[in-house]
């Protein structure tokens, strides 16, 4: 039996990106922390704190101990804190931006899950107030060489995190886009797909909430955004924000929040569907 | 001095927590608790479109996005002038996205956030079911993170704790249900995209009602029978836990799931203040204030409405997390709170539902004020609203409004109320040129964990804490129990963060 070991390290976030896991419906969660995930491979998940048993330092020391002894992937989810050296986040006595480090250095790749670590997301909005920072910029500034993988949503589709994971667990060979995210899940536009894309042709813009129709109008990013929502749904299936009638607001992009935001004004389109 | 106990990061919370104790003669005479993460949520509001609060502060919380999205959404509708004509299918709804998430709450919690605290996970026996099984699997390939390490206070016998724990493992998939049934009418989970200010997006037809009523019927199932069953067994076994974690017996909620009766809104979890588990009055929002004594800012009590004060990092002080204080009293917050509030106002089904349950636990309703009261308030929301999602769902009307048009005004300021599951969520948001002047949030985990007030009164977890009996030192599993009994979420307490390193190191246990 090989074991995969993940340390799943929660910066500043919300805790959604591991709620978002727990619904899987495909591959459940259950499978995730007692089965095996591709025959004669398991994962072993060291630290996950919102799931774990143990607490306060026993814990931060067996993350600590076992991130020097074994082979390990590294999830961070929610963003790096960097101004006044990082003081605004900080576990077990140390800083976000201390622990990151250390364990980007030691482990085997990173994965970023949700818009947070992935770029930034919410908190990284204007002001910024506390300096955040994406996983990916902090390494490359400390000059830390690791593989990098981003599942940005917020949150991510639980498929995507998994997906993703158990492809390299298979030693699939995984191809990802300018901005490392995997093109399995994040290779065409919502535009692209989405089911309302006839009204957009045909000019029927919705221009209030009791309307049916195109939602560009009503601020949806769809033309601007890469994540496969239209065809994979939500929960299971269930649903998902266009079919909603919400507008989408782009949550795996860069863009998001501020080249966003108005969530619900029109962003114009200079290029569409390519 | 006695010794210190730190614990940093309590885990099976949302967010990052550090609680310290001080301990005399094995009793907690001193208890501090600080949030580690400041994002600083309200800031980033600032010159947005008011409508983009709604996406924004959900976003505060992943466990409890809701209630964010509720009271800022009913915040924009307030300062928009537009609060009376929200259509009531829209309330409908919006009810069924909220009760969703704190049906999904109750299991979360009660199961996988601290039950771990009871059941022991490598005491099974093969082939009881095929959850143990995969448990029995787990262990024999001598791996057992992330249910190792731990602490210790196991007394379960074999075969409640099997059931216990095969419920566990079901109870993953079914609080996935829960959030299925709220993505029905939110669009998705977490995150929802259904609520916003004038109503919600979607209109909702028959097959989403069949379909919601199938998800009920699942949940309501394992609610009313296994999550019963297991909580009565762990009160039978941890007995003490109604005694112990006791906070002042005060209570605040600003009630929750409002709806239109006869032309009046009204809500179903019903608004109020209780003293003392027995003096009860009616909520009177300008009585809330926030104290920042032991809080790094300038000033010693201000105004959520007005006041925004600014940092003071020289100051005496303990934590970023402000005190708000009703009346200049503490108060706890969260389930106990909506259940007593509704109790004393006699409000039907709370009232039957209570005294039933309470009969079945054979105690009083003072003992809710307590880690095991805490579990069963839980419980008996759930059960509750399970069956009011079932009578809200037929109360829709297909053909009638879900949303309505509206603009924006120049300059307006509103107060949006909600509960998260862990209680009370005030919105305050100020208006200028069509633009966000202004956003304070009190979140419901600054209220229970909360600094010392300008009276010198602890925060309620703080209360809790103190006085209470740690048997074993290395291993104190009473303030873990504690601290979790409250579901502390500190994404929410967005104000905290934990600027001053402590010195001394000299009499610290790390636990």
């Amino acid at each position: 039996m090989e074991k995969i070991n993940v340390i799943w390290f929660q910066a500043g976030g919300c805790t959604g990106c591991t709620i978002s896991l727990l619904n899987s419906s495909s591959l459940k969660i259950k499978n995730l922390l007692l089965d095996e995930i591709v025959p004669g491979k398991i994962i072993s998940l060291i630290f996950q704190p919102t799931i774990m048993a143990g607490s306060g330092e026993k814990v931060i020391e067996v993350m600590m101990e076992e991130s020097y002894k074994k082979d390990f992937i590294l999830v961070v989810e929610g963003v790096i804190p960097t101004k006044d050296n990082g003081i605004y986040g900080r576990v077990g006595e140390k800083t976000f931006l201390e622990i990151l480090c250390d364990l980007a250095e030691k482990s085997n790749g990173i994965i970023c899950i949700g818009s947070c670590s992935s770029f930034g997301g919410i908190p990284k909005g204007s002001p910024n107030p506390t300096g955040c920072k994406s996983v990916k910029e902090i390494i490359d500034e400390k000059g830390i060489e690791k593989k990098v993988i981003n599942i940005p949503g917020c949150p991510p589709h639980p498929d995507w995190f998994l997906g993703t994971i158990t492809k390299i667990i298979a030693n699939l060979p995984l191809e990802l886009d300018e901005l490392n995210r995997p093109l399995d899940f994040y290779g065409k536009l919502i535009h692209e797909n989405c089911p309302r894309r006839p009204y957009f042709d045909k000019g029927k813009f919705a221009k209030s909430f009791s309307e049916e129709g195109c939602l560009y109008l009503l601020g949806c990013k769809g033309p601007f955004t890469y994540a496969d929502c239209p065809i994979r749904e939500w929960n299971g299936g269930i649903n998902w924000c266009i079919k909603n009638n919400s507008p989408c607001f782009g949550c795996t992009e860069t863009e998001f929040i501020d080249g966003n935001s108005p969530l619900f004004k029109r962003k114009e389109i200079e290029k569409i569907g390519e | 001095m006695g010794k210190k106990i730190i614990i940093d990061p309590v885990t099976r919370i949302e967010g990052h927590l550090k609680v310290e104790v001080e301990i005399e003669n094995k009793k907690v005479v001193d208890a501090k608790c600080r949030g580690m993460l400041y994002r600083g949520i309200e800031k980033i509001l600032i010159g947005r479109d008011p409508r983009d609060a709604t996406q924004i502060t959900q976003r505060i919380c992943g466990v409890c996005p809701i209630a964010h999205a509720s009271a800022s959404t009913l915040a924009c509708e307030s300062a928009f002038g537009i609060t009376e004509k929200i259509p009531q299918n829209a309330l409908l709804v919006r009810n069924l996205i909220h009760a969703s998430n704190h049906i999904h709450n109750s299991i979360l919690h009660f199961y996988h956030l601290c039950l771990l605290d009871f059941i022991d996970v490598s005491k099974v026996k093969r082939n009881i079911s095929s959850e143990i099984d995969l448990i029995c699997k787990f262990l024999e390939r001598d791996n057992y993170s992330p249910f190792i390490p731990r602490d210790n206070d196991f007394r379960l016998p074999e075969d409640v704790n099997l059931r216990c724990l095969h419920n566990y493992i079901k109870g993953l998939e079914i609080r996935r249900y829960a959030h299925q049934l709220l993505s029905i009418f939110g669009g998705k989970m977490p995150h929802q995209c259904g609520i916003i200010p004038g109503g919600v997006t979607q209109k909702v037809d028959a097959g989403k009602i069949e379909n919601a009523i199938g998800k009920l019927k699942d949940i309501k199932e394992f609610v009313e029978l296994y999550y019963f069953r297991d909580l009565k067994d762990i009160a039978k076994f941890y007995p003490e836990y109604f005694e112990i974690g006791s906070s002042y017996g005060n209570y605040l909620t600003y009630g929750v799931f409002p709806l239109k009766e006869n032309g009046e809104i009204k809500r179903f979890q019903p608004s109020g203040v209780v003293y003392n588990m027995e003096k009860f009055e009616e909520l009177n929002p300008d009585k809330i204030t926030e104290h920042i004594v032991n809080s790094w800012y300038k000033g010693e009590i201000v105004n959520p409405k007005f006041d925004s004060p600014e940092c003071d990092i020289e100051k005496e002080g303990y934590s970023w997390i402000k005190s708000p204080r009703y009346d200049n009293n503490v108060f706890e917050v969260g389930p106990v709170a909506r259940l007593i509030v509704a109790y004393m106002k006699n409000k039907q089904p709370w009232k039957e539902e209570i005294d039933n349950i309470l009969g079945e636990f054979n105690i009083d309703i003072s003992k809710l004020n307590s880690v095991l009261g805490r579990h069963i308030a839980r419980f008996i929301e759930a059960k509750v609203l399970i069956n009011e999602c079932l009578n809200w769902i037929l109360k829709i009307k297909p053909g009638d409004d879900f949303y309505i048009d509206f603009e924006i005004p120049e300059n307006s300021e509103g107060i949006g109320f909600s509960e998260g599951a862990r209680g009370a969520v005030g919105h305050w948001i100020g208006i200028k040129n069509k633009k966000i002047s202004n956003y304070q949030v009190i979140s419901p985990t600054t209220w229970n964990a909360s600094p010392k007030d300008k009276n010198g009164n602890h925060g309620a977890i703080e209360k809790a804490l103190i006085g209470t009996e740690i048997k074993d030192e290395e291993n104190p599993v009473e303030i873990l129990r504690i601290v979790r009994s409250f579901d502390p979420c500190l994404a929410c307490a967005v104000q905290i963060i934990d600027k001053k390193r402590l010195k001394k190191k000299d009499f610290f246990i790390w636990v």
